[in-house]
């Protein structure tokens, strides 16, 4: 996958990942993390990320962060799922917004990269109570993502 | 003092990510604790068929 993204750091253990986002509102710190979910095998992770506040050095996810640049930050997100794999094995990840409108542009963002995405992963997308694999152009709830 | 440091995976590729003692340990982190229940209880409620899973 040869998208453009930001350089990102890596805790040692491999489950949190941070990176800068950097736009017309400035540079943003990002968290991303690893949750085992599901511990049989195959294994499921939730991967969850978002902005650090500065003030509490938490996750808010109640920041819209809009620095142009959502293509890049999930490029950057992709590739840490990359690494988590690599160094964790090949599970199953989990993903959904934080909202539906944020699910939405995961979505959107997917399709927009799917040329590049599909060549590393398989997507399933949760749609009408079931689970497909992903289509362009679909309104999914949730995610799972594994390395192909 | 913080090290920063680029690492060789067990396939012997080197990773992208560039490995430092400044990244925290956000296990904890409520909003992280809280996605991850929710991603729980949503896998709970609709898991993924058998047809569907790869090993």
């Amino acid at each position: 996958m040869n998208l453009e993204r930001y350089p990102y750091f890596a805790k040692n253990d491999y489950h949190d990942f941070e990176f800068y986002s950097e736009g017309p509102n400035g540079r943003i710190k990002k968290a991303v993390r690893f949750l085992k979910i599901v511990d049989e095998d195959p294994a499921f992770y939730n991967l969850a990320f978002g902005d650090v506040s500065d003030e509490t050095d938490a996750i808010d996810d109640s920041i819209v962060s809009n620095n142009n640049d959502r293509d890049m930050v999930l490029a950057t997100v992709a590739k840490t799922v990359i690494d988590f794999t690599n160094i964790h094995g090949n599970h199953y990840v989990f993903a959904t917004g934080s909202t539906p409108a944020r699910t939405r542009l995961y979505q959107i963002s997917i399709s927009a990269l799917w040329n590049e995405i599909s060549i590393d992963f398989e997507v399933l997308g949760f749609k009408d109570a079931r689970w497909e694999s992903f289509k362009k152009n679909v309104n999914y709830e949730a995610f799972l993502v594994k390395r192909k | 003092m913080p090290t920063i440091k680029k690492v060789i995976d067990e396939k012997g590729f080197y990773g992208d990510a560039i490995v430092s003692d400044k990244v925290k340990d956000r296990s904890n982190d409520p909003y992280f604790v809280k996605k991850a229940e929710e991603a729980k209880e949503f896998l709970r409620k609709h898991p993924l068929p058998g047809h569907l899973i790869k090993k």
